[in-house]
């Protein structure tokens, strides 16, 4: 079915494409949340890859690991930034604007005071 | 032959389902609105998703564990949108009115 | 800055051309090792040839990996201690959540370290999983028990690497070579050391998001 070969393969090079795309995207967005959801993101695009490419195991460990685990951990460490940078109010002048602080932030999980 | 009519027509079923969920992430006004959308459109999706492929399954076994991967997601979802409204209220977003 | 970009940016596309250009010169259709792999796969014990290769042909590497992972946890601690993972207040949801996935992320941990004998799956997998379900629990304030002080803690992270060299070294008695299981028992061998490996993968990938090493002995 020549119908079917194109369709796999145009479905291969948009995933390769998505993840030069999600790659770049990554580093070179200023915010540091927004880099750590789209860092997610590549993970779960590579384990699409991976099982494209015949290899379940790893698929399974880089969903887990990428996906999951290396998400949560990220998010550990950009709240320990932010709680160890954050200038104390005397010391504050103007009100700087909050570039990075995250809009809609991770689940349920309050930031530390 | 209808085993593949079904699952087709299931398949672009979700697969509206899914492009309504992501055209209401990108055009609604605020983080509420697009939870809303997405949660709602694209667990309806992706059962209908789910659906196309236990019409293709071969035995009882792969139709229960498609059954509770569905339940799976659905229970994170909704856990996921509740905590990232819950957040957003507390950060002071405040709701979209007309 | 911009004299470095300048020069940066042809130096990576002339990198990403050469990679896509060796990629696609390679030979066609090279069937590589499945044929070698596939003729001892009978003799190595499991029915997944992932499985077979990481733990029976190329074991010593998998044992070496496990090592790079205790490496990757003193590393961490070595930064010394600081304030740790602020437990905060969960809400009912992500509590109510926590309390129904765990069992159901041990199960699949367990399923997981089963499955990888004849499907895709395997020890890292089920330590991955599991590690999950840990950091779930810790995100809705979980503390660990304080009898698993610093004494089980450390057993637990050396559990893999200590249970994977007991076994191997025990095929040294039998006049075999180090890590030659003999293939009449090389499945139940495999499945003792991936269950040993599974749990020190949980502790260590739960160590690394924890991140503070456990009270020392010397307040400093």
């Amino acid at each position: 079915m020549e119908a079917l070969n194109l369709l796999t393969w145009a479905i291969d090079a948009l995933l390769g494409l998505c993840l030069l795309w999600l790659a770049w995207w990554a580093l070179a967005t200023p915010e540091l949340f927004r880099a750590i959801v789209l860092f997610v993101v590549f993970s779960l695009f590579l384990a699409l890859v991976w099982v494209r490419l015949a290899a379940p195991d790893v698929a399974l460990a880089e969903a887990a690991i990428g996906a999951g685990l290396t998400g949560a951990l990220l998010m550990s460490a950009m709240a320990r930034l932010h709680a160890a940078t954050a200038t104390p109010p005397e010391l504050r002048g103007s009100p700087e604007p909050d570039t990075d602080a995250p809009k809609a932030a991770d689940a349920g999980r309050p930031d530390s005071p | 032959m209808i085993t593949d009519g079904l699952t087709t027509v299931l398949l672009l079923a979700g697969a509206f389902f899914f492009m309504a969920g992501t055209a209401g992430l990108l055009r609604f006004p605020d983080v509420y609105t697009r939870l809303h959308a997405l949660t709602k459109a694209e667990n309806v999706g992706l059962g209908l998703i789910l659906a196309a492929l236990a019409v293709q399954a071969e035995s009882l076994a792969t139709i229960l564990r498609l059954a509770v991967i569905w339940l799976l997601v659905q229970i994170a979802a909704a856990s996921v949108a509740h905590g990232i409204a819950k957040s957003a209220l507390r950060k002071g977003i405040p709701p979209w009115k007309r | 800055m911009t004299l470095m970009r300048c020069l940066l940016i042809p130096l990576l596309m002339a990198i990403a051309v050469g990679l896509c250009l060796t990629i696609l010169s390679l030979p066609e259709g090279e069937p590589g090792l499945q044929e070698a792999v596939a003729q001892q796969l009978t003799d190595s014990g499991v029915r997944n040839p992932v499985t077979a290769v990481l733990l029976n042909f190329r074991a010593y590497d998998t044992l070496l990996e496990l090592v790079v992972l205790l490496l990757a946890v003193l590393g961490v601690w070595s930064f010394g201690a600081h304030a740790g993972a602020s437990a905060p207040g969960a809400g009912e949801v992500l509590d109510a959540l926590a309390r129904l996935i765990t069992p159901i992320l041990i199960l699949v941990s367990v399923y997981l370290l089963w499955a990888g004998a004849h499907a895709p799956g395997g020890a890292f997998q089920a330590g991955a999983v599991l590690s999950a379900a840990a950091v779930l629990l810790i995100l809705c304030g979980w503390q660990p028990p304080a009898v698993l002080g610093r004494a089980p803690l450390r057993l637990g992270l050396t559990l893999g690497i200590t249970g994977f060299l007991l076994v191997g070294m025990s095929t040294l008695f039998s006049g075999r070579s180090l890590l030659q299981y003999p293939p009449d028992h090389a499945g139940s061998l495999i499945m003792l050391i991936e269950t040993a490996a599974t749990g020190a993968i949980a502790l260590t990938l739960t160590l690394l998001f924890i991140g503070t090493a456990p009270a020392g002995r010397n307040p400093s």
